[in-house]
């Protein structure tokens, strides 16, 4: 699996003023694969590094699958 | 015939391991002579190291467990347990592997296994291999290795074996490490942590069939992009509650889309000081708490009002692929016994569409059944083949910010309880890629 783009989106801030995070991957294989995260303080992450931190993890995880683990 | 056996390393395996003074200086010296039902006392100053891989079997059954402690030697058997004995391989390949013969018991207390110092290749932790019962507490289980595909393992592959874990640390040397979960394994942690340093870029790996619960586990020294697991198998029951996760946690319950059946829960975990926080995953979508978007007189936990937001994905499809909710449960009263009744849960939505009863419906568990605790199925689904009927409209107040076309509207299952007892309701969103705000209150009338 390939993300080929990622994007995401700040929630309206929750009770505690922490927010959740709405992402979205396109993958190579035409689908999109999203998760929310959080609620979290915004100020305190970079949301465009935490996509692609997530991105590049998933691409990782996935050929660790691939590979079997059983 | 069941013995304690004695285990110092100031000892020598050329001893008979009946003493203090006359104790076996290894694990595999005592595990060569153990027998079913034996207490094997392990020196609080006992540390062996062995370059190879170590495997030990001990003998204990269900009838006559190994119970392996570590405790002070300065009384005889030891009175007072410690956990500072350790078990350590330095091989680049070493693993440990802690087993116990099919169908036995082992009980550990307060050993440090310590697996492939210095290695960069896999070294791992093997926890109860066969078909059996294993207990640790207040042990620390520690990859030395740097190896990406060490682990700390539960369970052999496709071996239906119990694990229980509890007040254990676990220690890591590579971000690729975790603690994996075997097929047909059931494993609960309960208690202890992750330790700081070099920690897990996912805590768990998953396999089929695993099923876990994890609660009161310490993941507070993990990386803030942590996810708890990234695991696409099936048929998996993962459970976490009232944990602490990293401080701005940005990491997933799920990193994947979960495998057919499996549903991965988290419930009550947070960083800040919460105690309604709830996450689930299944194959058709996840959940997860909502503190805004809530009904005025909704759900709350004594401070904070708040609902449940139901995300299905591309797959949720009418009528066996739904996103379901987790059970909503009340009590009915002999007084409500005998009497058509009404359960009623609240949703809202963003659009000027009214959602169907093939979109989403409520479905209820009740005691149907006069004499004998048979349950009954009542719901609010739409017909198999209808094209669906709009769920009805309701007049709750609810808080919207964010929404451009908030439409409120209920669920209503009619049912008639036969006996007193608890009725458990689900909903179930069939809806594909689409979102809904559930209130899990449910009002019988």
């Amino acid at each position: 699996v390939q993300v080929l783009s990622s994007r995401f989106e700040v929630g309206v801030p929750q009770h505690d003023g922490r927010r959740y995070v709405h992402e979205w991957h396109q993958l190579n294989t035409g689908e999109v694969y999203e998760r929310e995260y959080g609620p979290v303080d915004v100020s305190l992450i970079d949301p465009t590094a935490v996509a692609d931190n997530f991105a590049r993890q998933m691409e990782a995880d996935a050929a660790r699958e691939a590979q079997g683990s059983d | 015939m069941a013995s304690p056996r004695y285990l110092d390393s100031a000892g020598s395996d050329a001893n008979g391991g009946t003493s203090w003074a006359d104790a076996k200086a290894t694990l595999a010296g005592i595990d060569a002579i153990d027998t079913t039902g034996d207490t094997i006392y392990v020196a609080h100053t006992h540390s062996e190291s062995t370059a190879a891989a170590v495997s030990y079997t001990f003998a204990g059954t269900a009838a006559a467990p190994t119970k392996i402690i570590c405790g002070n030697k300065a009384a005889q058997p030891p009175t007072t347990p410690a956990t500072s004995a350790v078990i350590a391989t330095t091989g680049n390949t070493s693993g440990i592997t802690w087993a116990v013969a099919s169908s036995g018991i082992v009980y550990t207390y307060g050993l440090t296994l310590d697996a492939g110092q210095g290695g960069n290749n896999t070294a791992s932790i093997i926890l109860s291999n066969a078909s059996s019962l294993s207990f640790f507490e207040a042990c620390t289980f520690k990859l030395s290795s740097t190896g990406a595909s060490s682990r700390i393992q539960f369970g052999g592959a496709a071996v239906p074996c119990r694990t229980e874990v509890i007040n254990c640390s676990f220690q890591f040397s590579s971000t690729s490490q975790s603690i994996q979960v075997q097929s047909t394994n059931a494993v609960r942690i309960a208690g202890g942590s992750i330790v700081a340093g070099t920690v897990p870029s996912a805590a768990f790996t998953m396999n089929n069939n695993a099923q876990v619960l994890v609660e009161g586990f310490d993941l507070s020294n993990c990386a803030s992009s942590m996810n708890i697991a990234s695991s696409a198998v099936g048929a998996v029951k993962f459970v976490m509650r009232n944990c602490k996760l990293p401080a701005s946690w940005t990491g997933s319950l799920n990193a994947s889309t979960p495998g057919v059946g499996s549903v991965w829960e988290m419930f009550n975990c947070d960083s800040a000081d919460t105690h309604y926080h709830y996450r689930r995953a299944t194959q058709f979508g996840t959940m997860q708490d909502e503190t805004t978007i809530v009904r005025s007189g909704g759900a709350n936990d004594g401070v904070t009002t708040f609902s449940y937001k139901m995300a299905s994905n591309a797959n949720a499809q009418f009528p066996h692929q739904p996103l379901d909710s987790p059970e909503f449960v009340v009590y009915v009263p002999p007084s409500m016994v005998g009497v058509s009744r009404t359960a009623t849960i609240e949703f809202v939505h963003d659009s000027a569409t009214a959602l169907k009863d093939t979109e989403l419906w409520a479905e209820a568990f009740y005691l149907g059944t006069s004499g004998a605790p048979l349950g009954a199925l009542a719901d609010d689904r739409g017909g198999l083949l209808s094209s669906g009927s709009a769920q009805d409209s309701s007049s709750a107040s609810w808080t919207t910010t964010g929404m451009t076309n908030p439409n409120k509207q209920k669920c209503v299952v009619t049912f008639t309880p036969q006996e007193e007892g608890y009725v458990h309701l689900r909903m179930r969103l069939a809806k594909a890629s689409y979102t809904a705000y559930v209130d899990p209150v449910v009002t019988v009338a």
